[in-house]
């Protein structure tokens, strides 16, 4: 909604020949700061923890990664699990790490200058299970710039994707959502009489922060994840197509079918919150009508120097996931059903000449 | 006993009686037999002063008093009017300021009670000449004897004075000035009337409040202007503003350029009452602050308190702001227009019942549509932006002691953005005010108001997720103000108000039948807020003036409601809601109150300079929640309850004022410092649409705000203008017990509008009788704003990290305009008049930022930034040349 606010303001920067210009204020240098990032979940994995150090606004975005630390993740009772660092500014744990719902978790880092910084205390949230995913057609419009810059209005047909968040009454958690689609498509391929039937699919997956923390300001829209994940059919279909591959020249494309996995992250209160601020912050245009400019901080701090400062966030989540199963028409849903599992396919995209795949349906 | 000399005919006013063709070309003593016979009009003269005039020729019938005047003074006579009858006199009057109604001396009482008393009071209404209405306000000065008084609400004035020969001079603004040679023998009565200017008149007053005020009236940090002056500058569209002229004066500050709303001595655009007939009016933009509410033909004038605000008012801590309107003609049908490039206005004024009911109503529209057309962008081709707005008022003369006013108002903007969103707002107001004079000392004024503001939203940008978004605040008051001035050198005002809000802070609801949106509808807030005031203006000594007020407010917030309870010795936020607690319908969920004391002295200390000192306290119980600085369409208003205490500011003032060279110059030096508690900001990251519990989001704290404020003004001559230089502060400290209750780590930050340095040249230039020239150069700091220091990447995001609030500073805002305006035909009885004006806004075509903000779409590669850049947005980067076809008959 803000965005549309906002183009009342560039319609009166237009009709009374407003302009932007570049502006270069003297900004305050900010020394490099330590940025953390990392999940512990409930289930017996390899974590991996991110370090990095922040840059100055007015500089370019290259973030160095914080290399040659040492990495714990230790528990309220006592448990301590090291990590190595896998590549630079990576850290995993050695072990797969086994936690326990409700007890508490946190990060102990040392850089190598030998400052110290902690991670408050997470305690581990119970799973929730995912109770249902709705779908739905959707005409997503757009508005688009052709070849001459000219605009032109664009409907994208597509599926939009849902959940209601399971209500347990438990208020102190929130939550992180992350899909994957296998999207299943055809292409035929003929000259002459001679014709080719390839079986191919791609794999997507979330790049975008979901986050849901029952907050009553979700309200405005009940499915919470409604007006965010849009998947266009166009987007999950064969287009852009490299000919080159196919032996003959392309006759049709067609997707087929689609997988979708979703994965709920159940994660406490205040980690949804600073994900909240992330994710508002990304999608804010930076102009007006925006939030209140926030100062997003985390919930790392320097044990050693008090006056370091240090952004970013040690989650823990408990997951639990769903998977649909969804039959394509001509730019619509046909029919959906549950499954058990995502496939997963040799590569992330692919064809088969002539053979289905075993997770074609 | 009362006896007028001189005085105007009572039957017959000749500026009415219209005499024709079969009066013309004759002597004058048939002349004048004809008109006692047809007329009822007896002349008086000597016959050898008149045997040898024979009346001019009459193509077409003139009044009376014209025609008399047009041929009289070559024959060196003159006349004057006495008990109803037209007197021939040798010579020239002998009075230079002689009015052009009536003659200037008023003998008062009885001739036999001469050396009877030593004193006397003389007591009297001031009316406007031409509707014959009361003029409240009017200013009464006798110089010699250093007494000054002004007419309350009804007119009324009083005055004491030494028995024996006095002047007085009766003022108003826009007004010509009365003289009067008083005769006073006991206490006794007269009636002024005071006349329009006219343009053959010459002298053109920049300001318009008469240049004694100054020094003179005891009220400090209050500034008069009425629509004259505000059209003698240059303002957007060649239209005169009633906002935009205000924003020339000192300590009335812009929120930004063409935005809605100002603030006035660092105080939020939220805090300034604007009334207009006494209604409040909640937003007085058009298309986002590029037009006032109001079509300026029907202002009469504009007063604005920024300091020792009279107890009458209360609820806004900053500025009132009272809009006057216009009575319509009441003689003759009048019609007003213009046409411009973006919208046009026409207004008719005139009588309904001659000299008893008379209305005025105007109308505006725009047709900027065609604008858009020619942009490139699709959407704004394909989008239609419109605003409207119309008044009415009519004013009753029930008899002389009754008179009633009913005005309305309405308004409406709509901006549609093509496939995505559609927003209109606006404001509905209707007034009614009875005055009436009670006795002869005392008078009352009853009103009843409505005002409505709303706003909506629809935005149909995603199909099956359309939702229309509203918002609206509604307010109906009663008011009883009384004025009497039976004590001598006293006044005494006191009055009550009750006023009833209805807030809809935001409503969302599905805008198709198969949008899945919810309803969403933030819990309307039901209040009273009463207020109960008495007030002494008192004139200690002929130097000292005194006015003491007190001013008792209380505001109830009623049920029905449902309120979060939160943990104690906790911060307030989602996680520390205990539970709810309800209330019932008409309930008193939360009762406010305060007693505000204002006082404001006045020195004379010579002739014409004076020092005052003035202090108010002043409660505001309603406020906006807002993330920006000017009035946008995303702020609701908000209702003290029990987690928002009412917003309180202490303000002292003390002001020096000169006036010198008989009034040509007027000088000014104002200091003010302001206390400001429970002064509301938000917390890091807060999202204030749509918001239950915006009380999780706000932060309670303190503010404070200094200045001083100088002036010199130049009244008279062919350069008329003045100079303004005001040096403000504002500072806001939030330092809650919690770390969420902190900005700044608690530290004193600045406001939003803590824009220390401000200067403003308003001047006008008559370059002929036809030709004004006029230019306006502002210059301000740049306002206080939060920008991004630092940025980090986590999830494949680069996290902005933003300095502490209000940090740095825009660049500084300067401007000039220019304008020249060609008068039509100057001619009096010329019916159609019209004026030219052509105006150029930003001549040199700064780019004054209206924000800056960072922008990740496009790499500012002039940066060589990696990923943002930071932009400046400027509202008006070029200069914009306009011009405007006024005309009125």
């Amino acid at each position: 909604m803000k965005r549309y606010i906002h183009y009342i303001f560039l319609f009166l920067l237009i009709i009374t020949w407003g302009c932007e210009d570049y502006y270069i204020p003297e900004l305050e240098q900010y020394p490099d700061a330590l940025v953390v990032e990392g999940i512990l979940t409930d289930k017996s994995e390899y974590t991996t923890i991110k370090l990095s150090r922040s840059a100055n606004f007015d500089e370019r975005s290259s973030f160095f990664a914080e290399r040659r630390a040492v990495v714990t993740i230790e528990s309220e009772t006592g448990e301590s699990y090291p990590t190595t660092e896998l590549s630079s500014g990576e850290y995993q744990t050695v072990e797969q790490i086994k936690t326990t719902v409700g007890v508490g978790y946190f990060l102990k880092i040392i850089t190598s200058d030998k400052t110290e910084y902690r991670s408050k205390i997470e305690k581990m949230p119970s799973p929730t299970p995912i109770d249902s995913i709705y779908l739905t057609d959707t005409v997503f419009r757009d508005v688009d710039y052709d070849y001459w810059g000219d605009p032109i209005v664009m409907n994208y047909d597509g599926m939009t994707f849902s959940i209601l968040p399971h209500s347990s009454g438990n208020e102190e958690i929130g939550f992180l959502y992350k899909w994957n689609v296998l999207s299943n498509y055809y292409v035929v391929a003929s000259e002459g009489p001679m014709t080719m039937t390839y079986y191919c699919w791609k794999i997507k997956n979330s790049s975008q922060i979901y986050v849901y923390d029952y907050s009553l300001e979700d309200n405005l829209i009940q499915l919470p994840l409604s007006d965010l994940h849009f998947l266009s059919y166009y987007s999950l279909g064969a287009l852009p197509i490299d000919s080159s591959r196919f032996d003959l020249p392309l006759e049709q494309v067609a997707t087929s079918s689609i997988y979708y996995k979703l994965k709920q992250f159940a994660i406490t209160k205040e980690g949804s919150k600073f994900w909240r601020s992330v994710k508002s912050q990304s999608e804010a245009s930076g102009k007006l009508f925006d939030p209140i400019e926030d100062q997003i901080y985390g919930n790392i701090y320097c044990v050693s120097d008090s006056s370091k400062v240090a952004f970013g966030y040690f989650n823990t989540a408990s997951y639990t996931e769903k998977v649909i199963a969804v039959d394509l028409g001509v730019n619509k849903i046909d029919n959906f059903r549950v499954v058990d599992f995502l496939p997963i396919p040799v590569s992330d995209e692919d064809c088969i000449l002539g053979r289905r795949p075993d997770f074609w349906f | 006993m009362l006896l007028f000399l001189f005085t105007r005919v009572s039957g017959q006013d000749i500026s009415i009686v219209e005499v024709g063709k079969p009066y013309g070309n004759l002597p004058f003593a048939v002349f004048a037999e004809k008109l006692q016979q047809e007329k009822q009009i007896r002349l008086l003269f000597k016959e050898q002063w008149v045997e040898k005039i024979v009346t001019p020729q009459l193509a077409e019938p003139v009044t009376l008093d014209k025609y008399l005047a047009s041929f009289l003074p070559q024959n060196d006579l003159h006349y004057t009017e006495f008990q109803g009858n037209i007197v021939l006199m040798p010579g020239k009057p002998e009075v230079q300021e002689t009015s052009r109604q009536g003659s200037n001396v008023v003998v008062i009482g009885d001739p036999l009670n001469k050396g009877k008393f030593r004193k006397a009071v003389v007591s009297g209404t001031v009316l406007d000449g031409k509707t014959k209405t009361p003029i409240p306000g009017a200013q009464v000065f006798c110089e010699a004897q250093s007494k000054a008084t002004s007419s309350d609400m009804n007119g009324h004035f009083r005055i004491e004075l030494p028995a024996g020969q006095n002047k007085l001079k009766f003022t108003f603004i826009g007004l010509d000035d009365e003289l009067r040679d008083v005769i006073l023998y006991n206490d006794g009565e007269m009636e002024v009337e005071l006349y329009e200017k006219t343009i053959s008149l010459g002298q053109i007053n920049v300001l318009a409040e008469r240049p004694e005020d100054n020094y003179k009236s005891t009220s400090i940090g209050m500034v008069k202007l009425n629509m004259k002056s505000i059209k003698k500058l240059s303002v957007m569209m060649g239209e005169a503003d009633v906002i935009k002229g205000m924003l020339m004066l000192p300590g009335v500050q812009s929120t930004g350029e063409n935005a809605a709303g100002f603030n006035v001595r660092g105080g939020n655009s939220d805090q300034n009452l604007i009334l207009v007939q006494d209604a409040p009016v909640f937003n007085t933009s058009h298309m986002f602050g590029l037009f006032s509410m109001l079509d300026p033909i029907v202002v009469n004038d504009v007063t604005l308190f920024k300091s020792g605000i009279p107890s009458k008012y209360g609820g806004r801590v900053s500025s009132v702001m009272d809009i006057d309107l216009k009575k319509g003609e009441a003689k003759k049908f009048k019609v007003n227009g213009g046409i411009g490039i973006i919208n046009s206005r026409l207004s008719v004024e005139g009588p309904i019942i001659k000299d008893k009911l008379t209305f005025i109503a105007a109308a505006r529209s725009t047709y900027s549509d065609w604008v858009l057309g020619l942009l490139k962008s699709y959407e704004l081709q394909q989008s239609s932006v419109s605003f409207y707005d119309f008044n009415a008022k009519l004013d009753y003369n029930i008899n002389s002691k009754n008179k009633l006013s009913v005005f309305g108002y309405g308004s409406n903007d709509y901006f549609n953005y093509y496939q995505n969103a559609e927003y209109g707002y606006g404001n509905l107001i209707g007034a009614a005010k009875w005055n009436h004079i009670l006795s002869k000392y005392s008078s009352g004024a009853l009103s009843v108001n409505y005002s409505k503001y709303n706003s909506d939203l629809v935005d149909f940008s995603t199909q099956n997720f359309e939702y229309k978004l509203n918002t609206s605040i509604e307010q109906e008051q009663l008011a009883y103000h009384f004025s009497t001035a039976i004590l001598p050198r006293h006044k005494i005002n006191a009055g009550f108000s009750v006023v009833r809000y209805y807030v809809e802070p935001g409503k969302s609801s599905p805008f198709s039948e198969t949008s899945a949106a919810a309803y969403v509808d933030v819990e309307n807030e039901h209040a009273i807020e009463t207020g109960v005031y008495l007030e002494d203006e008192f004139d200690l000594t002929s130097e000292l003036a005194l006015i003491a007020g007190v001013r008792y407010s209380g505001f109830a917030l009623l049920g029905a409601s449902t309120v979060n309870t939160y943990a104690d010795n906790s911060p307030i936020n989602l996680t520390t809601v205990t539970g709810t607690k309800t209330y019932t319908n008409g309930d008193i969920v939360k009762y406010h109150q305060g007693v505000e004391p204002r006082v404001a002295f006045r020195y004379q200390l010579q002739k014409s300079s004076s020092l005052k000192v003035g202090y108010n306290r002043i409660s505001q119980y309603v406020r906006q929640v807002s993330n920006s600085t000017s009035i946008t369409p995303a702020d609701y208003w908000k209702a003290s309850d029990q987690f928002i205490s009412p917003l309180i500011s202490d303000q002292l003032s003390l002001g020096f004022f000169k006036n010198l060279k008989s009034n040509m110059y007027e000088t000014s030096v104002e200091l003010y410092y302001k206390n400001i508690q429970n002064e509301v900001d938000y917390k890091n990251g807060a999202r204030l649409i749509l918001n239950e519990n915006i009380e999780q989001y706000l932060i309670m704290g303190k503010g404070r705000a200094y200045g001083a404020e100088l002036m010199v003004k130049k009244n008279s001559g062919t350069l008329t203008g003045w100079l303004s230089y005001t040096y403000s502060r504002s500072f806001k400290k939030m330092d809650g017990k919690f770390a969420e209750e902190k900005v700044n780590d608690g530290n004193w930050y600045k406001s939003n509008y803590d824009k220390p340095h401000d200067l403003t040249l308003a001047l006008s230039y008559k370059i002929s009788r036809r030709f004004t020239a006029s230019g306006n150069f502002v210059y301000s700091t740049g306002r206080p704003v939060t920008l991004p220091e630092t940025k980090y990447k986590i999830n494949d995001y680069e996290v902005i990290f933003f300095s502490d609030r209000n940090k740095y500073r825009l660049p500084d805002y300067h401007r000039l305009d220019l304008a020249l305006t060609y008068e039509g035909s100057l001619l009096k009885h010329q019916k159609w008049r019209s004026s030219w004006t052509i105006s150029v806004y930003n001549v040199y075509g700064r780019h004054n930022p209206f924000s800056v903000y960072y922008s990740k779409q496009d790499p500012a590669k002039e940066n060589n930034y990696n990923s943002y850049g930071l932009y400046q947005f400027s509202v008006i980067g070029v200069p914009i040349p306009s011009f405007t076809y006024n005309f009125w008959f």
